[in-house]
């Protein structure tokens, strides 16, 4: 009577752990023909006129967030910034950065708009990453954006003078910012 | 007794109730329609807008940097000093820095068109 009852269980588990099993290969099927025919029918709007939906969206920024965090534990920052590596950093982001970042008061490049993701505004980027954080960002770029590893053309001194301004952009206003602009380039004026 | 009937008898009137109910939701300004909200939405997209603003339902768009702009169909005043009408809103968007000028928010080279159906998105969010 026991061993019976206990066939039975043995074979309904048997039963439901199939269907499981059969459900899980159909999704799997399932999802990968439709991953194939969006790569071979071109299904994903990339163009860049159209931004990404919000699935892709968070899907490729949060990727980007949690790889950075990932990979930037074993660079070690300088504890504090100075005045001259504020200064640097500032005129290589006026070179380098500006056209697709902008500044306090001032916009992009009017060509920016056209990319996507659009480049963000970095005035509270230290706010929302470390230094190392940002380290790694301007050294190894970031796939899938238009933002370049700076690392291949940089060297380190540099990279952390871009990271001493980022840190300090914060606390400069606007109009602190145009006088910075202007004694750097009296012709440069806002787009 | 309660029967079926009975309850869907006492419960017809409200339908009738929430729509009173949605037509006197104070302080929610109708304003004519000044553009087309879902070109706005994308304009605010490509312009970079989230990564000064935080815009509810708008993803990464999580900036500290200026005001949130959550509640802006029923936000009192634009740039602190002028009050929420769509000409306002549209000058503001399109030409921040000759209404406040040295803000932090720079003129963007917007068109009339586009500052329009940005306003017109901004004024979905309630």
């Amino acid at each position: 009577m026991l061993a019976a009852a206990r066939a039975y269980v043995a074979a309904r588990w048997r039963g439901l752990a199939g269907a499981f099993a059969a459900g899980v290969a159909a999704v799997g099927v399932v999802g990968g023909v439709l991953g194939l025919a969006t790569v071979a029918f071109g299904l994903y709007d990339t163009t860049a006129t159209n931004p990404h939906g919000r699935v892709a969206a968070w899907a490729l920024h949060h990727t980007f967030i949690n790889s950075v965090r990932r990979r930037s534990g074993d660079v070690a920052g300088p504890p504090g910034f100075t005045a001259a590596q504020v200064a640097a950093g500032f005129d290589q982001y006026a070179a380098d950065c500006a056209m697709c970042h902008g500044g306090p008061g001032v916009d992009r490049a009017r060509w920016v708009r056209q990319l996507e993701p659009s480049p963000p505004f970095v005035i509270d980027s230290a706010r929302q990453f470390t230094p190392a954080q940002l380290f790694v960002i301007l050294r190894d770029g970031v796939k899938m954006s238009a933002m370049p590893a700076w690392g291949e053309t940089r060297t380190t001194a540099e990279l952390w003078n871009y990271v001493a301004f980022l840190e300090a952009l914060p606390r400069i206003s606007p109009a602190e910012y145009a006088a910075m602009r202007h004694a750097r380039d009296p012709a440069e004026r806002e787009h | 007794m309660l029967d079926g009937t009975a309850v869907i008898r006492s419960l017809s009137p409200l339908p009738l109730l929430l729509a009173l109910a949605a037509c006197a939701q104070p302080d929610r300004p109708h304003w004519p329609v000044v553009g087309d909200a879902a070109s706005g939405r994308v304009w605010t997209e490509r312009m970079g807008c989230g990564s000064c603003h935080i815009i509810p339902g708008m993803e990464n768009a999580t900036g500290l940097v200026g005001p949130p702009l959550i509640h802006f169909s029923r936000r009192t005043m634009v740039a602190g000093y002028l009050p929420n009408t769509p000409p306002n809103l549209v000058r503001w968007i399109k030409e921040p820095q000759a209404v406040a000028p040295g803000n932090a928010m720079p003129n963007a080279g917007l068109s009339e068109g586009q500052a329009r159906d940005i306003a017109a998105y901004l004024y979905t969010l309630d």
